[in-house]
């Protein structure tokens, strides 16, 4: 075993050794891109190492630790060096070797942001305006013609060659945000649902647009063409130096580049879809959450004010949505009695009262006789018709009114009695047609009811009325 | 002065019913579901309401309401032709249904489910939705303090007022109305916390 660490192996051996143990170079690459770096640091490296491990047999972990040492590595030329700056080293993985590992899993291919096309595209500009400067010859056949058609050449099809991987792993994510854009039914739970969100934005602005764009034909960038018009112009340059192989073979690459539009375009759909609509989940969730809060409050506020009240302000949910008011047919309500009976039947007798005052005859029905007393019915009428007994009688100055009331009436007014003078006086006091002038002198009336034998008697100071000349009755109308 | 009966035309039992709807405080879905079809069917009451549409215009103005139609839940209510009453009342039943609406908006969009399916007899509202009202204490407690006596007065009144419609013995779907009450809810508060500005990640219109 001893033997088997120390061992140093081969380029070929290595390289093998280490496609059994592809997971291990998968997280290290994973690891450089997310520093976005070419170099892995060596503490990272060992730890994912030691992770790796975790399980394995004896005998593979030795093996592990033998052919991933870093002097086995360098030996081997999987390493380009191993530095150290500033406390911190660094493993260089030779380029070739890391992409051999890219192209075992998709996931790992370099993502071709706008950055690295623009730079992709830096070389074949720079052989375009080699040609337009003229600063290399146009001859066919020549080894300066041939190496400038090599390097073109080289970096048309390297270019390609990136970006069929990269849309190869880009239809696979499209597919599955189109997957979650056909099933509704089936939603992820609102935190994931934004993560994945965040992902495909970010997926989309980063590569997919980007990508959309430079293999759009009239693409064009501020220092140059874009990949179709530059080998449109490159086709016109071989067209022009009559070479026709090179000129087949820029058409030949015009129509692959612009067959890789179709795929990318839709993938750029796909996620573009998948984002409207997840935006909108999101922003459903987002109004709805929004609106609990609201209920919350109101929940929370009802009760903090008065522990003892339980129910919800509804006035305090009117944050919901204040534009829909819904209505609803009111019943009447039932008519409450909150006065005493008593109240009521001096309301009822003034109605009646009122009522009568105006009617044409004395015996016409009142308004409210079913509901007021019959002796009260009775009174009213006897008041009113001595009432309007004292309106239209002459009354002569200069005499006691109340016993000339007295000697007109105690014979011939129905239903008369004693106290009916009280009335009398009282509506002749308030009269404006007369005023009233109190004499020192009193007066007594008596009276016996010849049924019962009972003595009525009043006692008053004697007054005289004399007549103003203003007659309210004739103002009034009511005569 | 000729005067047209228009209560001849219409029907007596329908009016009736619709009168009813109304007094509950509830709305006159176009659709409703079926359950002997399985299905939505186009509601004899309002049917009977576009129909004779003016006289039902006129009955209603005369009792002091307005017959107001919903384009796009699809929908009649009534308002009051009284501001204040509108204000203090009849917004009252509006809100409680809103809250309740939002609350069973929330437990889809809680599981991440479109609230559309809400809508959808095949979906619906099940009954682990409406038990979430019991077993949820929080939802229990708003329930309780906005006078309902449980989770089956909830549903009583929504049914009731034409929000939802029974499916089956244990399921519900939530009617066109209710959808977009719980639209114009989203709308509301979308635009009260300018959802559009706050959206971290543009969405990219496809070329």
């Amino acid at each position: 075993m001893a033997d088997l660490i120390q061992k140093r192996f081969s380029t070929i051996e290595t390289i093998l050794k280490m496609l059994n143990h592809r997971e291990l170079m998968f997280r290290a690459i994973e690891t450089s891109d997310k520093r976005q770096g070419n170099a892995v640091l060596e503490a990272e490296f060992f730890y994912l190492i030691a992770n790796y491990k975790k399980g394995l047999p004896s005998e593979k972990k030795q093996e592990v630790n033998a052919v991933f040492d870093h002097k086995n590595l360098l030996s081997a030329k999987v390493l380009d060096d191993r530095r150290t700056a500033d406390g911190v080293t660094k493993l260089w993985f030779n380029a070739v070797i890391v992409d051999l590992f890219r192209l075992c899993k998709i996931s790992l291919y370099r993502p071709l942001n706008k950055t690295s096309l623009l730079s992709a595209m830096t070389p074949i500009w720079s052989m375009l305006s080699d040609i337009t400067e003229k600063k290399v010859s146009l001859v066919p056949g020549t080894e300066e013609y041939d190496e400038w058609t090599d390097t073109l050449n080289s970096q048309i099809t390297g270019l390609l060659g990136r970006i069929k991987a990269n849309i190869t792993k880009l239809e696979q994510i499209g597919e599955q945000f189109q997957e979650d854009i056909a099933d509704q039914t089936e939603r992820q739970l609102p935190d994931a649902m934004k993560l994945k969100f965040e992902h495909a934005s970010r997926l989309y602005r980063r590569e997919v647009q980007p990508l959309n764009s430079f293999l759009d034909k009239d693409t064009r960038y501020e220092k140059g063409d874009g990949i179709l018009l530059a080998i449109d112009a490159l086709r016109n340059v071989f067209v022009r130096n009559g070479d026709l192989e090179y000129q087949a073979l820029m058409t030949n690459y015009y129509l692959q580049y612009l067959d890789l539009f179709e795929p990318i375009k839709a993938v750029a759909d796909n996620v573009s879809i998948y984002l409207r609509k997840t935006k909108e989940a999101i922003a459903e969730h987002n109004a709805i959450e929004s609106a609990f809060v609201i209920i919350r409050q109101a929940y929370n506020k009802t009760l903090s004010a008065d522990r003892r009240v339980k129910n919800i302000k509804l006035s305090d949910l009117q944050d919901l949505s204040p534009a829909r008011a819904l209505g609803k047919i009111k019943r009447p309500a039932p008519i409450q009695i909150d006065k005493k009976p008593a109240f009521l039947s001096n309301v009822f007798n003034e109605l009646a009262r009122r009522t009568l005052q105006n009617a044409h005859s004395i015996d016409d029905k009142l308004v409210f006789e079913d509901v007021i007393q019959k002796d009260s019915a009775v009174a009213i009428r006897h008041s009113i018709r001595l009432n309007r007994w004292v309106k239209s009688h002459s009354w002569p100055e200069h005499v006691d009114y109340i016993a000339h009331a007295y000697e007109e009436l105690k014979e011939t007014f129905e239903d008369f009695k004693i106290s009916d003078l009280l009335e009398i006086s009282s509506t002749l006091v308030t009269s404006k047609e007369y005023t009233i002038k109190a004499l020192p002198t009193f007066n007594q009336i008596r009276e016996e009811d010849p049924e019962t034998g009972a003595l009525a008697e009043m006692g008053y100071c004697v007054r005289h009325i004399t007549a103003t000349g203003k007659n309210t009755e004739a103002s009034d109308g009511n005569q | 002065m000729e005067i047209n009966n228009t209560f001849s035309q219409t029907s007596p039992n329908l009016s009736r019913a619709i009168y009813q709807m109304f007094g509950e405080g509830g709305i006159i879905n176009k659709h409703e579901y079926v359950q002997s079809v399985a299905d939505f069917k186009e509601s004899s009451m309002y049917r009977e309401l576009v129909t004779n549409h003016s006289h039902y215009e006129a009955l209603y103005w005369q009792l002091g309401y307005v017959l107001a139609h919903d384009g796009e839940g699809e929908f009649f209510h009534i308002k009051s032709k009284i501001k204040d009453e509108e204000d203090d009342e009849f917004n009252e039943a509006a809100l409680k249904i809103m809250t309740v609406l939002t609350l069973f908006a929330r437990i889809a969009t809680q599981r991440g489910q479109p609230i559309d399916l809400l809508g959808e007899p095949v979906q619906g509202l099940t009954a682990a939705d409406i038990d979430t009202l019991d077993t949820d204490e929080e939802l229990q407690l708003v329930i309780r303090a906005l006078k309902f006596k449980d989770k089956a007065s909830v549903i009583s009144m929504l049914k009731r007022c034409g929000f939802i419609f029974q499916v089956s013995a244990t399921k519900y779907v939530l009617s066109k109305g209710a959808l977009s009450m719980i639209d114009a809810i989203i709308e509301h508060q979308r635009n009260m916390s300018d959802d559009k500005a706050d959206t971290p990640f543009d969405v990219p219109n496809s070329q």
